[in-house]
């Protein structure tokens, strides 16, 4: 045999061995085709991060859960400020609240049925926040209140004392340590969705989720590829029992499909190959997509304030008049650009559709001749100072504009630019060098004001590390006030118009510069009912909306 | 033959477990990586970070770490610190999609670059040579990321004339998977079809000055056998060699960027993601399984060589 003869032999043995690890394994496709009548598909750029009421926490993992788990009480299916309001969802009513506001008093509605068939207890209620507390979810912070939830996670106790149920009445009684007036919200969350006891208590279940309670129920999961969600075939108990509060699907099937391309995604909604694009489309094809698909694109709006934080305890942006400087020198119309046009400008913490929301503008600009004439005044020792943001295109865009308008008003700054998934644990580490100014975002947990002062705000989370107070602020009478009105319900008189005011005392002392609320957007096929679907401010698209157009 | 090839696997190992330590330690010297906050969540307290660091096991020593996460590679155990999905299934799912493209890619630029090579070489000087040679250096010139967005914006976008993406079984549906596969494979073979056919044409223009093929053509066969069969199968044997290299190293971790434009759920995508989220479990899976297929196809061709070649395997004991 000649040499060129084995090479080749040996060459095509090699082909073929690899051929047969083709042939041998098996992967889905990434299509996520749709088989016509009541199906439809979606698709996001990121899987959501669990399929796990417990456990997960981004706006995908709840755009999906939202009609799939649905808690003691829900938020209202509606568009815009009205989407805000807590309403009842397994539980009857809303709580019966003593006069303390320690103890939360519901009665679960009966006869409710798990998609498998299992019966719902209020008991399942105790064991989704037990569980929750097992698998170390991000969420268990919110429930960590509740009487006797520190000694369950210690493992001094079985069960967490502070929460009895009655599995015959439906009682579920919940004792907490403070009054908490947010505590209403939290019950909304997924994070408290009863499951059954089959659920794996200590175990991510997203690779075979729950059985459900809402109108969809997941059927198939391949994360981090795809994700099927279909009719509830037990969701009739629910609504028998009264949940009307629970909006019923109107498509039998959606599949979820992960594709990292965000063109190819935009392309295929406009061919009309995919139905629903989660993530908006990216700042380049924004402009073709507004223009020629103008009846089945629209912004919607969202609870998120996009801003830049100054360290308030070092130089030079300890200095009132330096960060009123900079306020003063922020163009949010330049930022918009950055975003393709959905950026709507503010100068102020809370965002539009947050009870507490009051639109005001303490510092008209933008005005580069005024941030100059006060930085002039502060006269800083220290000009030499460093922007942090991460690397997620859109944001270096922010942090190289800023640092440029930085540089306008006479600083010497420098951009740091790191990886996204590290970015808020290292500004978030007082031991970090450099920790001058940079970009940050907030989108709200729950549409609680407290959710935007408390954990960015309050000097109390102005932590060493894992710290969300990146301008490390601390002002003790703005804390107390927090403190105050956290006590109170939201719907308690006056109590929006006291966090309106907490709002501006904050921007009076300038401990941000916002500049706006990024806006999502509702981009669909011809397939579907344009008119009908609606994007929620807490959950994004609401999936029991999507209905096939006539 | 059996003592060098018994060598060469034992060196495999040992340059799998150095690449191994490495990652690890590069990945433990990264400030602020903590995978524990990450995974508590945006409002996570310290008692919470705490617990997820103990189930982690975060809190051992580096070596502890590194003998915990070796041994869960290799008993599929591995669990991702972002998605809590098992690894080692990820990337198993992920191996028909990245070796669908890269045969196919792998297949078509060696085809190509054999027929340019050898048509660049026999007309070497020529209008041919020097239209193949442009075309050569444009395909070397062209980035990955660029030819992608490209053609899926003309053939895809405008033309409607190829799917925007996506992966379809080649078990499930054949058709559909090459249809799928096309324009990927054309991207990624594009930059080997340049620099492959360059590389023929310059040994094929050596090889014709060699003795034996002046040999041949006194034996009287004709041009086209002696360019067939003496030049072009002499002058294959760096490309073959070249080919195991860049073949590994493809599968290894070159076609991340293909397979993230063209979102092909393999093994690249995986790795760029894994690399995105500075996730520990599946960029140290990964980055073995890159290391695994470039050592071997490298182990390959030294064995190819030494078969070819007793000199090669003869070469420690004759001197």
């Amino acid at each position: 045999m000649s040499k060129a003869w084995k090479v080749l032999c040996l060459g095509a043995i090699t082909a073929l061995a690899a051929l047969g690890l083709v042939a041998c394994g098996d992967s889905d496709s990434s299509g996520g085709s749709s088989s016509g009548g009541g199906d439809v598909n979606v698709t996001m750029t990121s899987f959501p991060d669990y399929i796990d009421p417990q456990l997960s926490y981004t706006l995908e993992g709840w755009e999906v859960l939202w009609n799939t788990y649905v808690p003691l009480l829900t938020y209202k299916h509606e568009a815009g400020e009205d989407g805000t309001q807590v309403v009842p969802g397994l539980a009857e009513d809303m709580p019966e609240i003593s006069a303390d506001g320690k103890t939360y008093k519901l009665t679960l509605r009966s006869g409710m049925k798990y998609s498998d068939g299992t019966p719902i207890k209020a008991s399942d209620f105790t064991y989704a926040i037990e569980r929750l507390f097992d698998v170390q979810s991000g969420g268990s912070v919110f429930y960590e209140g509740i009487v006797g939830a520190s000694d369950y996670v210690a493992g001094k106790a079985d069960t967490i004392s502070g929460i009895t149920t009655d599995d015959k009445t439906g009682e579920i009684t919940i004792q907490l340590e403070d009054a908490n007036g947010t505590f209403t919200d939290l019950l909304g969350l997924m994070f408290a969705a009863p499951v059954p006891p089959s659920t794996p208590k200590d175990k991510n279940a997203t690779n075979d989720p729950p059985p459900s309670s809402g109108p969809f129920e997941i059927t198939s999961v391949d994360a981090p590829h795809t994700l099927v969600m279909e009719r509830n075939p037990q969701f009739k108990t629910v609504q028998d029992a009264g949940a009307n509060e629970v909006a019923d699907a109107q498509v039998d099937k959606i599949t979820v499909t992960q594709n990292k391309s965000n063109s190819a995604q935009v392309t295929g909604v406009e061919q009309n190959n995919i139905d629903f694009m989660v993530d908006p489309p990216d700042a380049d094809r924004l402009p073709e997509v507004q223009a020629r698909f103008s009846d089945r694109f629209r912004l919607e709006e969202s609870i998120n304030t996009y801003y830049f934080w100054m360290n308030t305890q070092e130089p030079p942006f300890d200095d009132l008049k330096v960060r009123q400087a900079v306020n003063y020198a922020i163009d949010p119309e330049a930022l918009n650009r950055v975003f393709g046009g959905r950026l709507a400008p503010t100068q102020q913490i809370l965002p539009p559709g947050m009870p507490g929301y009051e639109q005001y503008t303490l510092y008209p600009g933008p005005d580069l001749d005024k941030a100059k004439q006060l930085l002039a005044e502060a006269d800083p020792s220290d000009k030499d100072i460093t922007v942090w943001t991460d690397d997620e295109p859109d944001r270096k865009r922010i942090g190289a504009y800023y640092q440029d308008v930085l540089n306008q008003m006479g600083f010497n700054a420098s951009l740091k630019i790191i990886a996204g998934d590290v970015y808020f644990t290292t500004i978030g580490n007082a031991s970090t060098p450099d920790l001058d100014t940079g970009f940050s975002d907030w989108i709200q947990d729950f549409p609680h004001p407290d959710d935007f002062f408390r954990p960015l705000l309050n000097g109390e989370n102005n932590l060493p590390t894992n710290s969300n107070n990146f301008s490390h602020v601390d002002i003790p009478e703005l804390d107390k006030k927090q403190d105050e009105l956290v006590q109170k319900q939201i719907t308690d008189e006056g109590v929006t118009d006291d966090y309106a005011a907490l709002d501006k005392a904050y921007m009076e002392q300038a401990v941000w510069a916002p500049y706006g609320n990024e806006q999502f957007t509702t981009f669909m096929s011809d397939r579907l009912d344009f008119g009908q679907a609606y994007s929620h401010l807490l959950f994004s698209q609401d999936y029991s909306a999507f209905a096939l157009s006539n | 033959m059996g003592r060098f090839i018994a060598k060469r696997l034992v060196g495999m190992v040992g340059v799998l477990f150095a690449i191994s330590v490495i990652v690890f330690l590069i990945f433990n010297v990264i400030p602020n990586s903590d995978p524990a906050a990450r995974i508590a969540g945006k409002n996570a307290d310290a008692e919470l970070i705490a617990r997820v660091n103990d189930d982690l096991g975060l809190n051992d020593p580096l070596p502890v770490q590194y003998v915990t996460l070796m041994k869960e590679i290799f008993t599929g155990q591995l669990t991702s610190y972002s998605s809590d999905l098992n690894v080692d299934e990820q990337i198993r799912e992920g191996i028909p999609a990245t070796m669908s493209l890269c045969i196919g890619a792998a297949i078509i630029w060696m085809a190509f670059a054999i027929v340019f090579g050898y048509l660049s070489a026999v007309r070497a000087g020529g209008k041919l040579d020097t239209m193949l040679t442009v075309l050569a250096l444009i395909g070397i010139s062209l980035p990955v990321f660029w030819l992608a967005a490209i053609l899926l914006y003309y053939l895809s976008f405008r033309v409607q004339l190829f799917p925007t993406g996506g992966y379809v079984p080649l078990t499930e549906d054949p058709a559909q998977w090459a249809y799928h596969l096309l324009l990927p494979w054309i991207t990624l073979a594009v930059l080997f079809i340049g620099f492959y056919s360059r590389l023929l044409r310059s040994s094929m223009l050596d090889v014709m000055n060699e003795d034996y093929v002046r040999t041949a053509r006194a034996k009287g066969l004709s041009e086209r056998q002696v360019r067939t069969r003496h030049v072009l199968r002499n002058s294959l044997i760096p490309i073959v060699t070249l080919f195991g290299l860049d073949f590994g190293a493809v599968v290894g971790g070159g076609a991340i960027l293909t397979e993230t434009v063209f979102n092909i759920n393999g093994v690249g995508l995986y790795a760029g993601e894994a690399i995105g989220s500075l996730d520990l479990p599946p960029l140290m899976a990964v980055t073995m399984f890159g290391a695994f297929f470039i050592v071997l196809f490298n182990t390959i061709v030294d064995i190819l060589y030494a078969y070819l070649d007793p000199r090669i395997r003869l070469g420690s004991s004759a001197v």
